[in-house]
């Protein structure tokens, strides 16, 4: 009835626990984990973009145009689509080390409300979408309908937990910590990316700390901090899609 | 429904218990891994310290407060105490002119002295001749001094403020000691034990912080204490806004003694008129004959209708002028007091929601 792979679900999940828990270990955790993701991802990524093609194709040119041709050919989407994902799939998994507990609890609830809200958006789109896209659809509107709903929930956690440990007043303390909490993972690539996060963070609280030590106005430095830590939920998207990405289905495209 | 569905039914729900079964004990096992972290304990300890930093500066905001508040306020009841003693020398109607005489006194001596510079320096080129102290506005430096000395015990006001002022250090000096050893009590040694290499770096780290803000505080204190500079300022200000106060009364009287003596005495003496107690200075025998008779009627009049008013106001004055007083000193403290837990509460981890009220 459902178009939902619970097993690859399951597998998926396990995964992300396995990497926040043992990032710190070998590079084969990494290049595992990274591939699961990613493979996830780059079906996730090219889905939408060969359903855009397709109907470019089949609206604008005829059978015979070599446009239509290239429009149809999958081979590029899926490379191009691997690009993304390995981007995209890279820099979740680094934000995924710097969750803290309460933000694991939020994003593993949110599996659970992101597939509630899948199900009941597919029930919805039936009526007006053919059955072959009705998933790609409902998909789409479910990671906009996520974002929405899981940002303020998102901000309002962060307005109220305390900062990572290893950021202090002073900048360069903290990105002293960062180089140490970052010289425990024993991957080199992993440590170097991680690293670069962790001082990116760094940076970016320390600029926040002055703004608002220094902005007199209480509602200038709520805003300040509301559009600073909307930034730092970016992830959400890029989290929506690859939860949401097991339920795809290449064949209905292909 | 028959049994094949049945059996499909029962599946399907197993398989549904079972999956997300396994996600909830995965999410469960993985939460009580990530809760043992020890940057959760370092959280826990570093809390309880938070608050404790938070209530002593409160605390000890209140009770610098009431000390310099109680303090100041008995110093000053000698001052309202000697207010009617002060009033009854500002309106006898001789008043005036002693002081006119001593302020002409020294007026003729500044003369004699700017004339003697003069001759010295013009005619006998004399190059080693102190230069002559200028005097300006002596009517202003007598009710000074008057003030000084009637109101204020000539200077015992002074020195009873900077004992407080030295109390007030001592004081300090004991609450922030108070305040740095509950605050390093707040640090649960029980909790530390479990804590790893790294994070018991960090306390002991934040420790030698504490210990390091309070030795601090405790320099800046001595160092206040040596100067005492401000202290003394702050009484010539109290002494000179009185005296402007006085100045201001003396001004009413005088104009009612300017006016009296135009239209008593008509007689092209109108150049000292507008002198007032300069008049006496100007040389004219009749206009002053007349003028002494205007001012000690004046005197009375004004005695009868204003004495108690400006007793009045001089009381509110010196409210004012205790209210401050108390307020200059309590910010010399509270600006100490913000400078030792400032570094304390920036070692401490905010959330932004923290920062933010925090920083209005």
């Amino acid at each position: 009835m459902y178009k939902i792979a619970y097993f690859q679900l399951f597998i998926l999940f396990a995964t992300l626990i396995f990497w926040k828990l043992f990032y710190t270990s070998s590079c084969a955790i990494f290049i595992t984990v990274a591939f699961v993701v990613i493979s996830f991802l780059t079906l996730s990524f090219a889905e939408g973009s060969l359903l855009y093609r397709k109907s470019v194709a089949h609206v604008i040119f005829y059978d015979t145009s070599w446009m239509f041709v290239w429009l149809q050919s999958k081979w590029i989407v899926l490379l191009k689509s691997l690009f993304q994902a390995m981007f995209f799939g890279i820099l979740l998994l680094i934000n995924i080390i710097e969750w803290q507990s309460n933000l694991v609890l939020i994003m593993s609830l949110d599996i659970l409300f992101l597939i509630a809200l899948y199900i009941w958006l597919l029930k919805k789109v039936k009526l007006h979408v053919k059955e072959d896209v009705q998933h790609i659809v409902a998909k789409k509107i479910a990671i906009s309908l996520n974002i929405i709903v899981m940002t303020p929930i998102l901000i309002t956690t962060l307005f109220y937990s305390n900062p990572p440990t290893y950021l202090e007043p002073s900048l360069t303390a903290s990105l002293q910590n960062a180089q140490t909490l970052s010289a425990t993972v024993q991957c080199g690539i992993v440590k170097l990316l991680y690293s670069y996060d962790l001082f990116k963070e760094a940076f970016a609280w320390w600029g926040m700390m002055q703004l608002s030590l220094h902005v007199q106005y209480q509602g200038l430095s709520f805003l300040g901090w509301t559009l600073f830590l909307s930034l730092e939920t970016l992830y959400m998207w890029i989290y929506s899609k690859l939860i949401l990405s097991t339920t795809n289905d290449i064949k209905a495209i292909f | 429904m028959n049994e094949e569905t049945k059996k499909q039914h029962f599946y399907i729900d197993k398989f549904y218990l079972g999956f997300f079964g396994t996600i909830l004990i995965l999410l469960l096992v993985s939460l009580t891994l990530v809760f043992e972290k020890p940057q959760q304990d370092i959280e826990a300890i570093l809390k309880p310290i938070q608050e404790q930093v938070k209530q002593e500066k409160e605390k000890n905001n209140q009770e610098i407060t009431l000390f310099i508040n109680n303090n100041v306020h008995n110093a000053f009841i000698s001052v309202y105490e000697k207010i009617p003693a002060f009033t009854q020398t500002q309106y006898t109607w001789y008043h005036d002119y002693i002081m006119i005489y001593q302020i002409g006194k020294s007026k003729t001596a500044s003369l004699w002295q700017e004339w003697s510079y003069f001759v010295r320096t013009s005619i006998w080129h004399d190059k080693n001749v102190p230069l002559p102290t200028p005097k300006i506005n002596e009517y202003a430096q007598k009710s000074f001094n008057e003030v000084k000395e009637v109101l204020f015990g000539n200077g015992e006001f002074e020195q009873q403020i900077e004992k407080i002022y030295i109390d007030a250090h001592t004081e300090m000096a004991k609450l922030l000691d108070q305040s740095k050893d509950t605050i390093l009590k707040t640090i649960n040694t029980q909790k530390i034990q479990n804590l790893n290499d790294a994070n018991l770096a960090k306390i002991d780290e934040l420790k030698k912080e504490i210990e390091y803000a309070f030795v601090n505080a405790h320099h800046d204190l001595i160092n206040a204490t040596i100067e005492k500079g401000g202290v003394a300022g702050l009484g010539l200000l109290l002494t000179k806004s009185i005296t402007t106060k006085l100045l201001a009364k003396s001004g009413i009287k005088l104009g009612a003694k300017a006016g009296g003596f135009l239209t008593g005495a008509s007689t092209g003496i109108t150049l000292c008129a507008p002198s007032g107690p300069w008049a006496l200075l100007c040389g004219v025998a009749v206009g002053s004959a007349t003028w002494i008779g205007v001012d000690f009627t004046v005197s009375k009049v004004d005695e009868a209708m204003n004495k108690e008013e400006f007793e009045k106001t001089l009381k509110q004055e010196l409210e004012a002028l205790e209210k401050k007083y108390k307020n200059d000193m309590e910010n010399i403290f509270y600006k100490g007091i913000e400078a030792t837990y400032k570094t304390l509460e920036n070692q401490m981890h905010l959330s932004p929601i923290e920062i933010i009220t925090k920083s209005k």
